[in-house]
């Protein structure tokens, strides 16, 4: 039975009044393309937000949280999987199965991480981008990329990113260990390197020589992180029995997500609103409702609203 | 014996056993979170002029507003109210802080009004008196109701009886006239959710409208369809009775309940035909042509326009009733600048609005608001 002031400020208030799973998302038109997904009905029990102080990304999200949830057990925090190995556990996001997976930390409490590198993985992963590159090209070449083609594309530029992401998991995972340990990190090395039309083994002997050049790690370390990660995903896959295919997908949730729209729209020349397109494809699928359900469920609301009357 | 009341300001309510509140007692505190503008920062807001209140439904904030009226309303003519059923059950207890002009002597008092049990729910001792409430005094009204008619317990004290006097002594007087014994007491208005706004259907005649005079609570809950209830009522009434109260009530609510630019003026009533006209661009009309939504801010601003007393607790639940999202935002205006103007008035209301949670803005300090706010939350309630 709170004053107000012991709540928060008055959106903190609101939140609280609202009874809803309010849950803090990394930028605005992330609470879009979650709206998308789950379908504007899930507003009955759930809100997305973005925070109210610091702008846009992770830290806001998690600051928004810690802020809000002594005073309000129903606010989250959803951020992209990446995240996870800026706080050290990227093991989570490479094992996960589930949707979402939870960081079992208590400075982290409340704060749910996706099972994608971010949200543009679930893009790739559940809409139909071999069908909107098929079909999204000048008129003159109608009928020339075929689906299969597109795939390919896909699978190519995935492989790329998923190389890219699992260097900056290296990198990430590095300095959080230097941090913990009081030293300076190497800083996070960004996928956005593997966007210039170079051969990537150039751009991977550039990332060797800044290492080298920095000193702050050493290119050993880095690819000895790069290929624990690869190895963890590939023992788990094997160890279910998974085939090639379920490799390729997994590489598309863990491949930096907005590179790969990036490249594939510049090979395409096209400045299309992918996004969109990607997301109606989204929209009343099984995934949406599978992705609304799992939500609730982390955010412990199901029985508590009697949904499941 | 010479009695007045002024910086008339509710503390806390305490409620046990009374609708929702079952499991212990529940208090709310009227204290306010953010004081007036101006304020020196070590300064405590103090209690609340302008205070929300707000829950999901059935979680016991219209109970809140009802025991507020119910406790006030045992000192009606007819005691009315969830606490005048003697079967009702339940323990409330309403504390209020005001200075007390008795016999040429101020002094800083908590009155406590409590019913359903004899010892309070909530006891003030000296030291509590001074550091909480910054009073010197502890006035004790223990009141119960026996065949219809309310009672003072021996719990009560002496100032306790000496209020209670007063209140039944000025019962019916004019609230607003000036020097009347009624302008220095008490009052409570309450707006409840399920008011109703009908234009008169009946005949008209010259005749004090039902809620005309003193009393210590008041419950508007129609205007209309009754001509006695009808705001109608009350201007035809007041354009017989007081051509001067008239004209300031008929300037006051032109200007809170028309938008400007809307070229729509109340006029004074037709003395033979006993009907109030609005002007209007499209021409003369008589009042029940205006919307639901402006004889809702009508019945809101003419009741508390005239039944305050300058020490007046107004209570409207659900206050965004009836009206569109730019009239609510025009009324919630119009109140703070009643609440800046008038010292000894409180506004107590509730919302499901949150759009108005956020245009309260409990934290942003305003000139002549003491502004406060209680969340019933449902894990807790």
């Amino acid at each position: 039975m709170p004053r107000f002031s012991e709540v928060g400020d008055s959106t903190a208030v609101n939140n609280s009044y609202s009874d809803k799973v309010i849950v803090y998302v990394e930028a605005a038109d992330d609470a879009l393309i979650f709206y998308g997904i789950t379908g504007n009905q899930i507003r009955e029990f759930l809100e997305f937000h973005t925070p109210r102080v610091g702008g846009s990304g992770v830290d806001p999200v998690v600051a928004q949280v810690r802020a809000d949830r002594p005073a309000n057990p129903k606010v989250f925090g959803l951020v992209d999987g990446e995240a996870a190995a800026k706080f050290g556990m990227v093991e989570r996001l490479l094992d996960c199965t589930d949707l979402f997976f939870r960081a079992d930390k208590p400075d982290l409490d409340g704060v749910l991480f996706l099972a994608q590198h971010e949200m543009e993985n679930i893009l790739l992963l559940y809409g139909d981008l071999a069908e909107l590159i098929r079909r999204d090209v000048e008129l003159k070449d109608f009928g020339t990329i075929t689906v299969e083609a597109a795939q390919k594309r896909i699978t190519k530029a995935a492989k790329l990113f998923f190389l890219a992401a699992l260097l900056k998991y290296a990198s990430l995972t590095l300095n959080h260990r230097a941090w913990a340990n009081g030293q300076e990190g190497c800083g996070a090395i960004k996928s956005s390197r593997f966007l210039r039309d170079v051969d990537w083994l150039h751009i991977l002997q550039e990332v060797k020589d800044t290492v080298a050049t920095e000193g702050l790690t050493t290119w050993q370390e880095l690819r000895e992180e790069v290929r624990r990660s690869y190895l963890r995903v590939r023992a788990r896959l094997r160890t279910s029995g998974a085939g090639p295919e379920a490799l390729a997908r997994e590489r598309l949730r863990l491949a930096d997500g907005k590179s790969v729209l990036k490249r594939l729209k510049h090979e395409h020349s096209q400045d299309g609103r992918w996004s969109s397109h990607l997301l109606s494809s989204i929209m009343g699928s099984d995934f949406g409702s599978e992705f609304s359900e799992r939500l609730l469920a982390m955010t412990e609301i199901q029985a508590a609203s009697g949904r499941s009357h | 014996m010479e009695f007045a009341i002024t910086d008339w300001k509710l503390l806390q309510l305490t409620l046990d056993e009374v609708g929702p509140f079952r499991s212990e007692p529940t208090t709310f505190s009227f204290l306010g979170d953010t004081a007036p503008l101006g304020t020196p920062e070590d300064e405590p807001p103090g209690p609340s002029n302008l205070y929300m209140l707000i829950a999901p439904n059935g979680k016991g904030k219209t109970t809140a507003l009802e025991a507020i009226y119910g406790l006030f309303a045992l000192f009606n003519r007819t005691p009315s109210g969830i606490f005048a059923d003697p079967n009702a059950g339940g323990r409330a207890q309403l504390d209020v802080r005001g200075t007390w002009l008795v016999d040429g002597a101020t002094r800083p008092v908590v009155l406590s009004i409590w019913t359903g049990a004899r010892e309070p729910l909530v006891a003030w001792s000296q030291e509590r008196l001074e550091t909480e409430a910054e009073a010197s005094v502890w006035a004790r009204l223990c009141l119960t109701v026996i065949r219809g008619e309310v009672q003072l317990l021996e719990e009560s004290n002496d100032l306790g009886r000496l209020l209670f006097r007063s209140l039944r002594e000025a019962l019916g007087e004019s609230p607003t006239e000036t020097g009347s014994a009624a302008e220095r007491l008490p009052t409570v208005l309450y707006f409840p959710a399920d008011r109703s706004v009908v234009a008169p259907t009946e005949r008209r005649i010259v005749a004090s409208p039902a809620c005309w005079g003193y009393q210590p609570a008041h419950r508007f809950s129609q205007d209309g369809p009754d001509w006695e209830s009808s705001i109608d009522n009350l201007l035809v009434w007041l354009e017989w009775l007081d051509e001067a109260q008239l004209k300031d009530l008929l300037q006051r609510l032109n200007e809170h309940v028309f938008d400007e630019g809307t070229e729509k003026l109340i006029l004074r009533p037709d003395r033979t035909h006993l009907l109030t006209l609005v002007s209007t661009p499209t021409g003369i009309h008589p009042l029940a042509s205006l919307s639901h939504g402006e004889r809702s801010l009508l019945q809101l601003f003419a009741r508390v326009f005239t039944q305050s007393t300058r020490n007046t607790v107004v209570l409207i639940d659900e206050i965004e009733l009836h009206l569109h999202t730019k009239w609510m935002h025009r009324m919630f205006s119009g109140f703070k600048h009643i609440l800046e103007e008038t010292r000894g008035l409180s506004l107590i209301f509730t919302t499901h609005d949150r759009e108005l949670i956020e245009v309260f803005e409990y934290e942003r300090p305003e000139s002549g608001l003491t502004k406060g706010g209680f969340l019933i939350r449902k894990d807790l309630a």
